[in-house]
Order: structure tokens, then sequence, then C-alpha cells
């Protein structure tokens, strides 16, 4: 009878892992442990065996924002040929952060 | 404006490893001056409004000698900003001593040619060819095309 209510419960446990598995960035898998086994005299499988639920962690958000995206490696992904921003006197075109700054010194006549 | 910056905005800054910032330099005059304020005026609106109208500037350049603020206005119109805001702009002062200061600090600098331009504070004087481009642009740590 044990060995059935730990069976279901250890299937609740995987179930739910794998709907909090599903995030935009990755991240450690997460890995339903199983409690060791409950000390004689009390029933504790339910309490053993929820505490080694890893504590879900909060998904961060997937960001287009341009300081955090273009402090980390150029993304293909933002069209960064259409992101102009302003620093100081200069209209700049593309990734703020990016390493190289190109300054075209042109008349329009 | 460089003959070779659309290639340089399609290879270099849409991966994101290059941004191109423009400097102001009039050598022209005051229609010079007027042109270099419209480009201001529509960025004061909008960053990316600064970017249209320097690519209609540079392509309709044959009516810059003669535009009045109006006809900037009109140009101004085209890229979408608001043309009563961008009027109002034009009238202050405040464009004109941003592109005459920015215009002082390159003859400051020595900067002569157009286009020259600076990478990473590199200056390369007059025109090149794209090939040359990509070597200064790699030397600065661009990825090798």
């Amino acid at each position: 009878m044990r060995h059935l209510i730990r069976a279901s419960l250890l299937l609740s446990v995987l179930a739910l892992a794998g709907c909090t598995a599903a995030r935009p960035e990755p991240s450690p898998p997460v890995a339903a442990t199983v409690a060791p086994a409950p000390t004689a005299g009390v029933d504790t499988e339910t309490e053993a065996l929820a505490p080694a639920l890893p504590t879900p962690t909060a998904v961060p958000e997937a960001t287009i924002a341009q300081e955090e995206s273009a402090a980390e490696a150029p993304d293909a992904q933002v069209a960064w040929a259409d992101v102009a921003t302003v620093d100081g006197d200069y209209f700049v075109r593309g990734n703020p952060m990016a390493p190289i700054r190109l300054i075209d010194f042109s008349d329009f006549l | 404006m460089l003959r070779v910056e659309p290639e340089i905005i399609r290879s270099y800054v849409a991966s994101g490893e290059v941004q191109l910032a423009f400097h102001h330099v009039l050598d022209h005059g005051n229609a010079s001056a007027l042109a270099h304020r419209a480009a201001e005026c529509a960025g004061a609106q909008d960053a990316f409004a600064f970017w249209r109208l320097h690519d209609l500037l540079f392509e309709r350049q044959d009516q810059l000698w003669q535009a009045d603020v109006a006809a900037l206005a009109a140009l101004a119109g085209e890229t979408g900003v608001d043309t009563t805001a961008f009027t109002a702009c034009m009238e202050d002062p405040a464009s004109a001593d941003k592109v005459t200061r920015m215009d002082q600090a390159r003859r400051e600098r020595g900067i002569r040619l157009r286009p020259s331009f600076d990478v990473n504070g590199q200056l390369v004087e007059g025109g090149i060819p794209y090939k040359a481009f990509q070597q200064v642009l790699a030397e600065a740590g661009a990825a090798p095309r």
C-alpha cells in the first residue's frame, strides 16, 4: 500500500517537474529527487517527499532590452540596424554596447 | 556620407559589432547648417527619425542648396515626424548651437576631409573602398568577413 502511495506521489512530482521545465532560457534541469526513507514509526511519506521538491526558481523573462542583450555577445536575432539611441551629442545607430564605434564626419551637402 | 555606409550597416551594424554615430560637418554655410539642424530636430522627436532623415538628406542632396525651413519640414514629414514640432525646433537656436559646436570640435581636431571617420579613436580621412574599411574594422576587433 505504501508502495502504491509512494509511486503515485512520485508520478505527481515528475508531472509537476515536466510542467515547470518549459523555460525560454536554458536552465539546470529540474530533477525530482526521492526523499530518504521515513523514520520508523512515523508516517512522514508525504512530508518526506514534499520537501525534496526543488524550489521553483523565478523564470527570467526573455527580454530584448538593448542593455541586457547588448552586454553579451552580439545577438543576431536583434535587428540592430533598426535600433537608434542617443549618446551625448551623438545619434547612434546599432547596438549601443557594440565594442566598435564608427563615427562618420560628413556634411549632407 | 560614406559611400559604403549601406554595406557597413548590413554587414557590421546589423550584427551588433559596430555602432554608427554621426558627427556634423558644416562646410557649406547656411545650407549645411539648416540641413544638419533638420536632422537634429527630427532626432529630437525620435532617435531613428534622425537616421531616416539622414538617409533622405543624402538622397535629396541636390534639393538642399536652396531648401528653407518649410522645404526641410516637408522632407522631415516623410520620415513621420510632427512637422509643427519640427518647425518649432528649427526656430529654436539650440539646434543651431549644437551643430555649430560639433562642427567646431571637428575643426579643432584637424578633420578637414569629407568624409572622415573615427573607428574607436583611429582617424581615417577621406573616402576609402569597402575592403579597406573591412581591414580597419578587423583591426578594431570585428570578426573577419
